[in-house]
């Protein structure tokens, strides 16, 4: 029974984890302009992301080692380095948004300016990372995100055509007063929200600070097959409630205010306050997840002790660099740049460095030497490699598509 | 080299200010004076569900204010980046200008009279000046879809 609640707590946490502040506004913003025409590339992200953190996953749990660790190890360091270059970069700029989104959330609850939160917002991730167990903060933020549940409430309270929004899904068309250029470039940040490398990094860490084993494969593999794809409907119920909502009043999503407004319209002020506290629970837990991320990237490159399973004091190096994250992430958020923004370029430019991030972990999971005989199969190469191959488009296309359309414009 | 270079920077300019060039054309001006529209109209309409979701008891004080201050300063920036155009010498750009413009301005006006009756908590003064908005926010949509690119 024990371990049946345990895989539960898992896909759970997993369905409340998924959604940040990436995936709020994408999907808000993609849903207002578009509709759910675009929602084919949110379906493909989330079974992109299932495939390599699944694969990400095995590994933690076969090696007992980091991703970064073995990326070094695997490919080199030069290889490595400019893996960790290019994740660190996009995971900061990820965490500065996240950082944002938190203070964001709290100025729709209070009408207080934002800026006047981030350092707090800084202070209280810092203190989290610092003090708090691994598996209570996944936990208590993984469950608080399922707040967001309220969207889907929402959609169904909202009570649209059904089969035309399922007919945007299954024959997606281009809005006509849309140009072909733009519709691919928020594919792509769609797909970028939905694939984010820091998910994968926190996911196999997260293993390793769980000590699993060969025997913790299932679990791990009934979080990502249930628990992604669910958090993947949380997305399109957002993207939903946009375009039942917003895209007939030509509301363009450019505030997280206005995600929550289809809430508001459909349920009420209650509703409306648990979607704050989903957007806080998801963007503060997306914080803290962004903050390890970039402290356990360094720290497995360079061979540090890290983990929250250790004293800080033993791995002070990894606590350095998370420590400096946060301050680069609050001045980052103070500089005024809009935090929604920033979120828009911080999923961009995922896009951009996926295949860094995917290819390492298809290699190593595809390697005998690390993985006996829970090396790759089949499906997991022939679907590894499939993505590589979506992913290496969208990142080769990102950029251009960014210019051409003045960033969506 | 050079030139290369000199695409990257404007390009990169472009994207980073977020503004916008001069128009080179009175089609190119129209465009944009198309889009300026769309986005005024976002701005003014996010009010307006708003307002009309607190009117309802459907969303607390805090959330319509959060909402109002920044559908506000959106639309300023909006207004500002279309007045910074250069308008080509057409007769139809000063047109299109003079009829744009104080629907801009009238947006603008009302939406710091929703800021303020929000802030005072005059639901009387709120359901006024969100009548007076939708009509200008119709005007705005016509606007927007006449001048479509």
């Amino acid at each position: 029974v024990k371990r049946v609640l345990s895989v539960f707590l898992g896909i759970l946490t997993a369905i409340g984890g998924f959604v940040d502040i990436g995936d709020l506004v994408a999907n808000a913003l993609v849903g207002s302009r578009f509709g759910l025409s675009l929602a084919w590339a949110t379906l493909i992200g989330v079974v992109g992301i299932c495939v390599f953190a699944e694969m990400s996953g095995r590994v933690a749990a076969v090696t007992g080692r980091g991703t970064f660790d073995l990326i070094r190890e695997r490919l080199g360091p030069r290889v490595g380095l400019l893996n960790l270059t290019a994740s660190l970069l996009v995971t900061l700029l990820t965490f500065t948004a996240e950082v944002g989104g938190v203070a964001l959330a709290l100025e729709l609850a209070t009408s207080v300016n934002y800026l006047l939160f981030v350092p707090v917002v800084g202070l209280a991730v810092w203190l989290v990372i610092w003090r708090v167990k691994f598996s209570t903060l996944e936990d208590v933020f993984g469950l608080l995100g399922l707040a967001l549940i309220v969207f889907g409430v929402a959609l169904w309270q909202l009570n649209p055509s059904w089969g035309d929004l399922l007919h945007q899904i299954a024959v997606p068309q281009k809005p006509a007063d849309e140009d072909v250029a733009t519709y691919f470039y928020y594919a792509i940040a769609l797909f970028g929200a939905a694939m984010t490398p820091y998910e994968v990094f926190f996911f196999s860490s997260g293993g390793v600070e769980e000590h699993w084993r060969t025997k913790d494969i299932g679990t791990a593999r009934a979080n990502v097959f249930i628990g992604f794809p669910l958090g993947g409907l949380l997305s399109l119920a957002i993207a939903g409630c946009a375009a039942v909502v917003l895209l007939p009043d030509g509301i363009q999503v450019d505030t997280l205010g206005q995600v929550g407004l289809p809430v508001a319209v459909a349920l009420g002020k209650l509703a409306l306050a648990v979607a704050i506290l989903g957007f806080v629970a998801a963007t503060f837990g997306a914080a803290i997840e962004t903050g390890l991320s970039t402290g356990y990237a360094t720290a497995q490159y360079f061979g540090w002790q890290w983990g929250k399973y250790v004293r800080p004091r033993q791995a002070a190096r990894f606590h350095t660099v998370v420590l400096l994250a946060v301050i680069a992430a609050v001045a980052g958020v103070l500089t005024t740049a809009d935090p929604i923004k920033v979120t828009e370029y911080s999923i961009v430019f995922s896009a951009v460095a996926l295949p860094l991030t995917y290819f390492p972990i298809l290699v190593v999971a595809n390697d005998p030497v690390y993985m006996g005989r829970h090396v790759n199969g089949k499906l997991a190469n022939g679907l590894g490699s499939v993505f590589l191959v979506v992913i290496g488009i969208a990142a080769v296309a990102a950029i251009p598509l960014m210019l051409i359309t003045a960033a969506g414009q | 080299v050079t030139r290369a270079l000199g695409t990257i920077v404007a390009a990169a300019g472009l994207l980073l200010g977020g503004c916008v060039a001069p128009a080179p054309s009175a089609s190119a001006y129209e465009a944009k004076a198309g889009m300026t529209a769309d986005a005024a109209v976002s701005e003014v309409r996010t009010a307006l569900v708003a307002t009309d979701a607190y009117l309802l008891g459907r969303m607390g004080a805090a959330y319509l204010e959060t909402l109002l201050v920044e559908a506000e300063e959106a639309l300023g920036s909006v207004h500002d980046t279309f007045d910074s155009v250069q308008p080509p010498a057409a007769p139809s750009a000063d047109s299109l200008r003079d009829t744009l413009d104080p629907l801009l301005q009238d947006a603008g006006s009302a939406l710091t009279e929703l800021r303020i009756a929000a802030r005072r908590n005059r639901d009387d003064d709120l359901r006024t000046t969100a009548d007076d908005l939708t009509g200008v926010a119709e005007e705005l949509e016509a606007f927007g879809k006449q001048h479509a690119s």
